[in-house]
């Protein structure tokens, strides 16, 4: 398989502005209780140039903003196969239908990252992988646990969705003291829906409109859920730097603390946002926020393929590091 | 126990941040550092880590450094995540640079610099052992911090180099036999320190003690070179022997350049007692700008180990400058200290206590404070050892009190009770013999006391002007000498900076104010340099009292002299300026 890279030219050349954009997504039952199974979050940091270049780059022939926006090479038929329930992920790049079809296919074993297995899809799947993992320009980041783990840390007042703001916001903590001088990160979590008698929404007495026919999920920007990610999400980040006591400077006003840091949950929102301080960045989010999910997505199953191989029959063998800009937290290791 | 600061470096590991490496500072508490004697090491290599190293080259001198309570802070959680384990410092570590700090191998700070620390060693670390060795052998003797490894030792080993070599102790024996070597010899040089102080000793004497200890201890520690010499320092300058005491002075500063050399944490908090020599160097010369400011070093260096010594000799200076107030408070100070503790020096407390209230024209309780001060001298040193030092003071106070019969008797018991031990001629009896001729009007005396000045080599009474000029003085007043020679004795006053007693003497010498403008514009000049130099230790002086005859005092006097073109102005000042009162307040010559 075949990977070339798309270069912007203009990585860490200093500029006036040094906005890095991180684009998140979560593994895991969140909502279950008691939680079992793998949790965490895995995002995609970058510079918006970078990001844009990476887009275009070329594996086995096909740009990743192509394969971002498509099931995975030759996961199609498999997903039309399954009538209307799965229109929707004809349309993205999402690894968890991949897994799905191995499981129905009986693909199994073990394979390593750079192996070239007869299975079709799962080339394709390796081969994406291994593009992310090998990217110079992008960071995969993210931090997994057991729930028990994730609940001794992270679990905010058993509210999931503060409970993944507190993941986000400890994972770009860690990360920001590298990012050079004043650096302004700008995220942007995945969206999610959760169960309208949730006990957290039940508990903040918030008022839900009613939800589609047929589903009792409510997308959290109706639910309230989006203040509370992304409230955890900048507490967690603030508090996880000030862990280091007086070694650097936190803003005290609220002002500054938003221009190093802010969470976007809304498209149009964050692009208005944006394009004050980075055209290339709001352009991006503004055309492109499908394909950089399913980045986040692609980033996000990288963690969990890597980290909780021993669940699936099928194993994905990776190296140690995975990627030269990827690295992935178990919760314990990063604990306040 | 001190706070260390080192820095790690967070790296994120990743490629896309590579050479974004994040410096992270953190504190940390050393640990209470205990040095004990032990056995020699076999090894002073100075091997591996240069804190191991230090530790080692202990061990080669015999001694041992333990540590108690050493917490290393790590690195907040989570971000352990980006530090290597291997580069936070171990308690070993810290024990190594406490130990630095300790023997002086670091300068100290509120907080020190770990990384710092360790650079820093390690750029001297062909040295190392003989640095330690060095700072050993100061710490021996220039530390307060106890010494551990036996109970004879904990409490004992600063106990007596508190007796000997602070208080000067004369009569300290050593009751111990340790084997190991640099303690062996701090122990033998603490005991022939003590021996010399019971003998009349020259500059050859502490030559010879340096020459028996180099054939036990070789090479010599410049820490044992600098006690030798600040002890030759004082003692010579006590017994009036000051060229000899500036030569003693000389090798005692370039000892301790070489220690500083060596030692750089003695560079800011500085050794003990070396403003008490430099200040009584610059005292005898009559520069007491630089004392005071010497005295004053010493003082707030934060060493108490010379307070009550240099409550003295600042009251020495303030009361040659005329500020006798706080010159008393310091004295009465230092000898309430004093006797409480036995000091040795006692007596000559007691004696300058005599001569402040001498220039205070207290004569009745000068007189007392003198016969208190040899009766503690007889009590110390016994009869026959007794300098005819106080003998002469006594003899002045009988001298301004009128009783010159008593006088005289005081002045010859003096040059009695010195002939016994030293050949040289006391000049001091000698120029208030020359005194009591003019208050007797005895011309012949008054000529014998000048033939006897000028038949006795100068080198033998050093030179000193005060006394020369006072016996001078007395015969021109007397007509027995000519003017010339009265000129050459003021010259020679100004010229040693006995600017109070010049000014007291020119009208012996000049009739007409105008003809002493030269002189009176130098002693101007001076008298303003000692009136900032006071002003420049107010935290010493306390209250300034206006009767005092300070320099401003006299300056006012000088205005007055010119403004009138008389002398008169002086009159009220001469009496109360010694020993020049000895000679100005007799009766003039008709």
């Amino acid at each position: 398989m075949n990977i070339s890279i798309s270069r912007s030219g203009n990585s860490f050349v200093a500029t006036s502005v040094n906005i890095w954009l991180a684009i998140g997504d979560e593994t895991g039952p969140f909502e279950n209780s008691p939680l079992s199974g793998l949790h965490g979050i895995g995002l995609i940091l970058a510079r918006p140039a970078d990001l844009v270049a990476a887009l275009n780059d070329q594996v086995d022939g096909k740009s990743i903003r192509w394969r971002m926006n498509h099931p995975i090479d030759g996961l199609e038929a498999s997903l039309t196969a399954k009538g209307p329930r799965k229109t929707k992920e004809l349309a993205r790049h999402h690894v968890r239908e991949a897994w799905e079809y191995f499981r129905d296919c009986g693909i199994k074993g073990q394979y390593q990252l750079d192996a070239v297995p007869p299975d079709f899809v799962l080339a394709n799947l390796l081969g994406t992988f291994r593009w992310l993992a090998a990217h110079p320009n992008i960071l995969s980041l993210g931090i997994h646990g057991s729930g028990t783990e994730i609940l001794v840390d992270f679990w905010k007042g058993s509210d999931p969705m503060a409970a993944i703001g507190a993941l986000y916001g400890r994972t770009l903590a860690l990360v920001s003291p590298f990012l050079g001088a004043s650096p302004q990160i700008r995220i942007l979590p995945g969206r999610r829906s959760e169960e309208i008698n949730a006990a957290a929404i039940r508990r903040a007495g918030q008022i839900v409109a009613p939800p589609r026919l047929g589903t009792s999920r409510q997308t959290t920007s109706n639910t309230g859920g989006n203040r509370t990610l992304l409230d955890a999400m900048e507490n967690e980040f603030w508090q996880t730097l000030s862990a280091m006591g007086d070694q650097w400077h936190i803003p005290s006003h609220s002002l500054a603390r938003k221009s190093a840091f802010a969470g976007y949950m809304d498209r149009a929102e964050f692009a208005t946002a944006l394009y004050k301080e980075d055209k290339i960045a709001a352009n991006l989010i503004r055309t492109e926020e499908r394909t950089l999910n399913n980045l986040a997505d692609l980033a996000c199953s990288l963690m969990a393929a890597s980290c909780d191989s021993n669940a699936r029959d099928l194993r994905i063998i990776f190296p140690d590091p995975i990627g030269p800009n990827v690295r992935f937290f178990s919760a314990s290791e990063v604990l306040l | 126990m001190s706070r260390w600061a080192f820095s790690l470096q967070m790296d994120a590991g990743l490629s896309l941040l590579a050479g974004h490496l994040v410096k992270i500072i953190l504190r940390t508490d050393g640990p209470r550092l205990y040095l004990n004697v032990g056995e020699a090491g076999e090894s002073n290599s100075c091997e591996g880590n240069v804190f191991s190293a230090i530790l080692q080259a202990v061990g080669a001198h015999a001694f041992s450094a333990a540590g108690k309570g050493c917490t290393i802070t790590s690195v907040p959680a989570p971000w352990s995540v980006w530090i290597k384990p291997t580069s936070m410092p171990t308690p070993q570590d810290l024990l190594g640079a406490e130990l630095a700090l300790e023997l002086w191998l670091l300068p100290s700070e509120d907080i020190n610099d770990l990384d710092g620390a360790r650079k820093s060693l390690e750029a001297r670390r062909s040295s190392l052992n003989e640095d330690t060795r060095e700072a050993l052998a100061y710490w021996l003797l220039g530390s307060t911090h106890p010494l551990g490894g036996r109970p004879d030792l904990k409490n004992g080993w600063r106990a007596d180099t508190q007796e000997v070599l602070v208080i000067r102790s004369t009569d300290w024996a050593r009751r111990r036999r340790p084997p190991e070597p640099l303690l062996a010899a701090a122990q033998i040089l603490l005991e022939e320190l003590t021996q010399l102080r019971k003998v009349a000793t020259t500059i050859t004497s502490y030559d010879k003690l340096i020459d028996s200890l180099e054939v036990i201890i070789d090479p010599l520690p410049d820490a044992f070179r600098q006690a030798i010499w600040w002890e030759a320092g004082y003692q010579l300058a006590a017994r009036g022997l000051h060229q000899e005491a500036n030569i003693a002075t000389q090798h005692y500063r370039n000892a301790c350049d070489r220690l500083k050399a060596r030692l750089p944490g003695l560079i800011d908090g500085g050794i003990p007692g070396f403003g008490v020599s430099v200040g009584q160097r610059a005292y005898y010369s009559g520069e007491f700008g630089i004392a005071l400011s010497a005295y004053q070093k010493e003082w707030v260096s934060g060493s108490k180990q010379h307070r009550s010594r240099l409550k003295r000799l600042i009251a020495n200076v303030f009361s040659d400058l005329g500020a006798l107030a706080a010159a008393r408070r310091l004295a009465e100070g230092a000898l309430a200290e004093q006797e409480i503790s036995g000091d040795p020096e006692t007596y000559k407390t007691i004696g300058r206590c005599g001569e402040i209230a001498l220039r205070s024209g207290n004569i009745d309780e000068a007189a007392d404070l003198y016969q208190r001060s040899q009766e503690a001298q007889r009590q110390l040193l016994g009869a026959q050892e007794v300098e005819g030092r106080t003998t002469v003071y006594r003899g002045h106070v009988a001298l301004l009190a009128g009783n010159l019969d008593e006088a005289a008797d005081r002045y010859a018991e003096a040059h009695g009770a010195d002939a016994l031990k030293d050949s040289r001629l006391n000049a001091y009896a000698l120029m208030g013999e020359a005194a009591l001729a003019l208050h007797r009007r005895d011309t012949a005396a008054a000529t014998a006391c000048l033939d006897r000045l000028e038949g006795t080599d100068e080198l033998s009474i050093n030179g000193d002007a005060l006394p020369r000029a006072v016996v001078i003085l007395s015969a021109i007043a007397l007509g027995v000498a000519p003017r010339e020679k009265g000129l050459a004795a003021i010259t020679a006053l100004i010229d040693d900076n006995y600017m109070a007693e010049t000014l007291a003497l020119l009208p012996l010498v000049y009739r007409h104010v105008g003809m002493a403008n030269k002189e009176l514009n130098r002693i101007a000049e001076t008298l303003q340099q000692w009136e900032k130099a006071l002003l420049a230790v107010p935290e010493l002086v306390g209250e300034r009292v206006d009767d005092d005859p300070t320099p401003k005092v006299l300056l006012t006097a000088i205005a007055e002299v010119k403004r009138r073109g008389n002398w008169q102005a002086l009159a009220p000042l001469r009496a109360r300026i010694f020993p020049t009162n000895l000679i100005s307040t007799a009766k003039p010559i008709a």
